[in-house]
């Protein structure tokens, strides 16, 4: 066949007939669920118009008008209450086409109002300008604003007073990631695909009574954020205005047993916004200190990775050495100049000198470069000769630029406990005996592993003074929201001037803030059992 | 065009006659596409009886200023895309559910009378993967442009073309020794 034509002809000359009292039956079908729908509409009407005719005959003249009058209204009511055909996710996909403007809120499990977001497309429908709002984030970050304009994206984090300034395909990924799963003109849109690719599963709930359309969509595990293959599955429920079509809430639940409530996106306002709320630099106050991803770290030049990698090392430990704390930070991945303090000089200590450099090699979990040396290191007056390695990357934003994404003195596998398939309370009380047992063991170096990336010599200065003998007894966990850790109580035996005794004390365990999966010791000792737990 | 708006008008203002004209007129076109689409007498005939009934409850949602072959089309398109996702769900049901299942398909008579033709077309289109077939039905048989069908599968009119020309390819080596009878 060489043209459309002919199965157009096909299509025209396949003909179909009906069978004639098939017909008469399926249109007494239609016929009764039109009348029956009207009845029901009118019903309401009948009994006050009988009563007036009923009533008196001089008002019968009177009363026909008002069947007229009542008869015309009451189709008037009859036709103006629709009844909802059904419903398919084209229609929500077609009410959206005409949105130009959407801002909605973002409402966590607790019933607390972390996110806002605010959005404007081009007539094109492409997303032109986002801006999320993220309220006091649980991570000491505080609040934080993003905006995305054109590609190009401004983070004001308003606690650390900074504003980074980022031009790269990563982060606009990550904004119009954020669209896609939330802002409803594309979530309808990426259910819609990801059905049709056979990821989700879908259930539409039809509106009845005036009540909202609900689609729920079911995704399976590594589906429901891209790039994201280790997350878990998750369900939305979408729930649809039956008169607009159009998203009113997104609510998030963790698939599985107990579907756990996770957040909910509602508040949905189409209406155009002041379109200034775009424009941050307008916002940010002076006193904010601006940062420029493209200008961090060391340009790779024709050095290889591992030439570029040790260089950066160098010029870091130099800058640690001149306390030149604003190109530490530059190196460091862009921190300010008073975080770079913070960390090296009161954290860590001041950096005497360089004993050795090591040689450099590919490391996975992060991944990077890494560069081990020695180094003499001074603290409160004590100076202490250290192992420690430095992890060295291509600048995600600014790929022939590297940087320093992070230090430490132990290998990741070193510190603390990996929980594994273990609960956060299996762990947790886990790692708290593990901590016990080192310390009994006057073992320092694990007791320093245990709490996080600690020196050695600090906490044998620390805990070589309480002479733990032997543990009574570790009690139960529970969380702790003052911390955001879980409070471990615990009875040991101390041995105290030749003495004996039994002292109640409690640990905070949570995992290390690097290493998810590596639980540590981050706080505690108070006496009394668990009370400050609470 | 103009026949259907009155027709509509007359609808909305409750004229049974009206509705019994849509009826008359509509019915073997919907039959055809739906069979075409789900190549199952008994599913399309569903399909289409719904639709008239949805419509038949719905007067005031029915817009004059639209095509009502379209808008017809479409509710038959979606009825059978919700109807497959039913299917779906319910293919894991128990063997006490697929017991049900069998004795709805007896039926006593069936209303749509098939030719050879539309019987070998919509076997063939059952071997076309769903959105290509959905295109192909609703272009050719239900007469809505590329455009309109890009707003329905939410994609661009490129896609839909292309699917359109793939569907063709696949559809025309399926008929291809028929076609030249």
């Amino acid at each position: 066949m060489k043209s459309a034509d002919n199965i157009k002809k096909f299509f025209k000359n396949a003909a179909i007939d009906t069978n004639p009292k098939m017909d008469k039956t399926v249109f007494d079908k239609v016929l009764t669920a039109n009348e029956k729908m009207i009845e029901t509409q009118s019903a309401e009407f009948k009994p006050s118009v009988w009563r007036i005719i009923m009533k008196s005959p001089i008002t019968k003249l009177a009363a026909a008008a008002v069947i007229v009058i009542a008869v015309t209204f009451g189709l008037h009511i009859i036709f103006s209450k629709s009844v909802t055909p059904a419903y398919a996710i084209e229609q929500t996909l077609q009410a959206n086409e005409d949105i130009k403007y959407l801002h909605f809120k973002r409402y966590e499990s607790n019933g607390g109002f972390s996110e806002e977001a605010w959005i404007q497309y081009d007539q094109n429908d492409n997303i032109q300008k986002i801006r999320v709002d993220m309220y006091n984030w649980s991570d000491g970050r505080g609040d934080i604003v993003d905006v995305w304009n054109k590609g190009k994206t401004s983070v004001w984090s308003k606690k650390r007073g900074r504003l980074d300034l980022f031009d790269c395909n990563e982060w606009t990924a990550k904004m119009l990631r954020f669209v896609e799963e939330h802002d409803p003109k594309r979530a309808v849109g990426h259910l819609y695909k990801m059905q049709n690719e056979g990821k989700v599963k879908i259930e539409i709930k039809e509106s009845s009574n005036g009540e909202p359309i609900k689609i729920t969509g079911q995704y399976l595990p590594g589906t429901y954020l891209i790039g994201r293959p280790d997350f878990p599955a998750y369900n939305d429920v979408l729930v649809i205005d039956p008169e607009t079509k159009l998203v009113t809430q997104i609510e998030v639940y963790k698939a599985g047993e107990d579907q756990k409530y996770v957040c909910v996106y509602k508040d949905y306002d189409y209406q155009p916004f002041d379109p200034n709320i775009f424009d941050i630099e307008k916002q940010v106050p002076d006193s904010v200190e601006r940062f420029d991803d493209s200008t961090f770290g060391l340009e790779q030049g024709d050095l290889t990775d591992n030439e570029i990698a040790v260089k950066v090392v160098r010029e870091y430990l130099d800058t640690w050495i001149n306390k030149d704390y604003a190109k530490a930070g530059n190196l460091y991945h862009g921190m300010s100049s008073a975080e770079m303090q913070k960390m090296l000089s009161e954290k860590l200590g001041n950096l005497v000198r360089i004993v050795s450099m090591g040689e450099p090699a590919p490391y996975s979990k992060p991944n990077g470069i890494r560069v081990p040396c020695v180094i003499e290191v001074e603290k409160d007056g004590n100076i202490e000769q250290q192992e420690r390695w430095f992890l060295v990357n291509r600048n995600a934003c600014s790929a022939g630029r590297w940087v320093i994404t992070l230090h430490g003195r132990w290998n990741p596998e070193e510190i603390g406990l990996a929980k594994g398939e273990l609960t956060e309370n299996e762990i947790a009380v886990k790692v708290v005996r593990e901590f016990l047992e080192a310390l009994i063991a006057n073992d320092y170096v694990r007791v320093a592993q245990m709490f996080g990336d600690s020196s050695v010599a600090y906490v044998e200065q620390g805990w070589s003074k309480l002479n733990y003998t032997q543990i009574i007894s570790i009690g139960e966990p529970n969380s702790s929201k003052a911390t955001n850790s879980i409070c471990v109580p615990y009875t040991v035996e101390i041995e105290e001037n030749g003495k004996v005794k039994q002292i109640n004390r409690h640990f905070f365990v949570n995992h290390h803030s690097f290493y998810y999966d590596r639980w540590i010791v981050v706080g505690g000792f108070a006496a009394d059992g668990c009370g400050g737990c609470q | 065009m103009i026949e259907d708006k009155l027709l509509i008008w007359k609808f909305k203002r409750g004229s049974k006659d009206a509705l019994r004209r849509i009826y008359e007129k509509y019915k073997n076109e919907l039959l055809k596409l739906a069979v075409v689409l789900v190549n199952d007498v008994n599913g399309a005939e569903d399909a289409v009886q719904d639709v008239f009934v949805n419509f038949a409850q719905s007067a005031e949602e029915i817009r004059i200023s639209g095509n009502l072959k379209k808008y017809l089309a479409v509710c038959v398109a979606n009825r059978i895309r919700n109807r497959k996702r039913d299917q779906q769900r319910h293919r894991l049901a128990s063997i006490e559910d697929a017991d049900c299942a069998i004795s709805d398909l007896k039926r006593p008579e069936q209303w749509a009378i098939l030719s050879e033709q539309l019987k070998l077309l919509s076997s063939a289109m059952a071997q076309i993967p769903d959105e290509q077939r959905e295109v192909i039905a609703l272009y050719m048989q239900g007469n809505l442009t590329f455009r309109q069908i890009a707003g329905i599968q939410n994609v661009s009119v490129n896609t839909i073309q292309g699917r359109y020309r793939y569907g063709l390819d696949k559809l025309r080596s399926l008929l291809d020794s028929e076609v030249e009878k």
